[in-house]
């Protein structure tokens, strides 16, 4: 049957800021992003949306751009732009979200949208949650199937609004406030909280995979991240919902989500609509068979934060640490545990005698025996982490070598790791490539 | 104070508007099409799993530099020799590649640096076509 898929959420501007590496990028966001797949994939679709009156003929150029069919403002929002600014697009560490104005967006609902609303039909209406008041609005539409991503503004499992309605499925990730609030530790104690809510649950782990659970035939599903070299992050949650949502229509839940996982990674490759177009129709040309086939990576959020990473850097209170600092907040936001031994041994006095020389020694071997990785952060040539860069490389403990300000040149250094980088996001990816070969046993 | 160029949106599809995005002086990404198509990049990159390949264990010693070799699929992406036969693995990162070769890519290449010590290793240069 052919599908007819509803999209409703804020429309906003994403605005990705100037940086080192990457240009400005002004482009529309909220279920924007959705809607790019679906116009990629060639799916008849409609939109309801919130937004202030001033991006009005903006909204329409571009959801006509989209070969959107019907678009249905059903509130107009004041008080605020808007506008989200984006510190960092990968989202290597906390993506650093700067929404304009937050605290003072208004919404005043359209009686006319809704009741335009409650004479149409669909498939599928899918729910990207915002600003605007779900139990205002679920019971207004009229779908088959009911899907919501819980991305933000809901803390608490016992907050969800759904009028009554059972969804079919509802995707969370481990970004989002209600996973930080719920999640002990345990996916299938975390899945049940939700299953008064929805047929089933998706919780997508960033670069670390997906994990589905379907309450009926209680069978958890791992999916699998495509990795490769990304331009940005935002919106890519969306598109892997829209994606799954599509999918479903036709195929399996697991097929589903391998395909979810390829077109997010599409997304996730370009800021530019015709390539991600031209993206979408490759994954979609290829053989589900063989792309279920090749999986892909899977790091498991409670899994993470069994790998102990050693950070060798000179990581002395007279040094500016600001990097390994910097570095170590973005591991832990991803779950993992960097281990700074300085921090925990101690800092070693100028005038040490032997014996203290030995036990710090001997601490700090103990604690890198006790790591599943070596991460050096390259602030000078400082002896002790060039040593200890050797260690680990000939005791076959991945190492990898993050150099901020390109000074890594002699050879034994560009050669002995398994990555030097100066680029943060190819060294994080190679963290979760490198986890996901000691936690699936792929170690060469 | 000037405009840094985040004046109206630009992203649409097939946008006729002129793109600078090859020149590094423009501030912001603009247009439909990157011009940038991933299929049709050549790639240089290390093998994986070279100590354990089909190759070395049938010869006992590595394929050397100047060998030309292909890119298929078999359950990973495989590169192998003008026989078939396996030299190593490409790393994840170039999962992408089976999409491309779904699509009617082709690529082969050479080996450009083949070494026994301290590990077995490989590296390819590949192109497409």
């Amino acid at each position: 049957m052919k599908s007819r898929i509803l999209l409703i959420g804020d429309i906003l501007v994403d605005l990705s800021l100037k940086t080192k590496s990457q240009k400005y990028k002004l482009r529309f966001g909220g279920i924007i992003h959705a809607a790019r797949y679906l116009w990629s994939a060639g799916v008849e679709f409609d939109v309801a949306f919130f937004a202030p009156a001033y991006l009005k003929s903006n909204i329409k150029k571009c959801l006509d751009n989209l070969h959107c069919r019907n678009s249905i403002q059903l509130g107009e929002v004041t008080g605020a732009p808007y506008i989200i600014l984006i510190e960092e697009v990968k989202e290597i560490g906390d993506q650093g979200y700067e929404f304009l104005l937050r605290d003072d967006i208004k919404i005043e609902y359209n009686a006319d949208g809704l009741r335009k609303l409650k004479n149409l039909h669909y498939t599928d209406v899918f729910f990207i949650s915002g600003n605007y008041l779900l139990q205002e609005i679920i019971n207004n539409v009229s779908a088959e199937r009911f899907h919501l991503d819980l991305a933000n503004n809901v803390e608490q499992a016992v907050d969800i609004p759904l009028g009554g309605i059972k969804l079919d499925t509802l995707f969370l990730s481990t970004s989002s406030g209600l996973f930080k609030h719920e999640f002990k530790n345990s996916f299938s104690k975390f899945a049940e909280i939700f299953s008064p809510y929805s047929k089933r649950i998706i919780l997508k782990e960033n670069r670390g995979g997906s994990r589905l659970y379907n309450f009926s035939t209680t069978k958890c599903i791992k999916g699998f991240t495509q990795i490769q070299s990304i331009t940005h992050s935002v919106g890519v949650g969306d598109v892997f919902d829209v994606a799954f949502i599509h999918s479903m229509n036709f195929r399996t839940e697991e097929e589903s989500l391998t395909i979810a996982s390829w077109i997010s990674s599409e997304y996730a490759s370009t800021t530019f609509p015709d390539d991600f177009r031209e993206g979408v129709n490759r994954v979609l040309n290829s053989s589900i068979e063989r792309l279920m086939k090749l999986k892909g990576i899977s790091v498991p959020w409670e899994d993470r934060s069994k790998i102990n990473i050693y950070i060798a850097a000179p990581d002395f209170d007279f040094l500016d640490t600001s990097e390994i600092e910097s570095m170590c907040k973005d591991l832990e936001y991803h779950n993992f545990s960097p281990r700074r031994p300085i921090q925990e041994i101690g800092f070693m006095e100028k005038d040490a005698s032997t014996s203290k020389r030995q036990e710090l020694f001997c601490k700090d071997m103990q604690l890198l025996e006790g790591c599943s990785m070596l991460l050096a952060i390259l602030l000078n040539n400082d002896p002790g982490t060039l040593i200890e860069i050797g260690i680990a490389a000939e005791r076959r403990i991945p190492t990898l070598v993050y150099d901020p300000y390109g000074i890594a040149n002699n050879c034994m250094l560009t050669q002995i790791p398994d990555l030097l980088s100066r680029d943060k996001d190819e060294i994080l990816v190679e963290i979760f490539i490198k986890s996901d070969q000691l936690i699936n046993g792929k170690m060469q | 104070m000037g405009s840094t160029g985040t004046g109206h949106f630009t992203d649409y599809s097939d946008n006729q508007r002129p793109r600078n995005n090859e020149d590094p002086s423009e501030p912001h990404e603009t247009g439909g099409r990157s011009g940038n198509d991933k299929c049709q990049r050549a790639f240089s990159t290390n093998l994986e799993e070279v100590a354990s390949s089909q190759y070395l264990i049938q010869n006992g010693y590595l394929p050397p530099v100047g060998t030309n070799v292909f890119i298929s699929f078999n359950e990973r992406i495989v590169a192998e020799t003008e026989d078939g036969v396996c030299i190593g693995f490409l790393p994840t990162r170039f999962n992408y590649l089976l999409n491309c070769i779904e699509n009617g890519f082709s690529y082969s290449g050479v080996i450009a640096r083949s070494n026994s010590i301290p590990l077995p290793s490989l590296t390819i240069d590949v192109n497409p076509g």
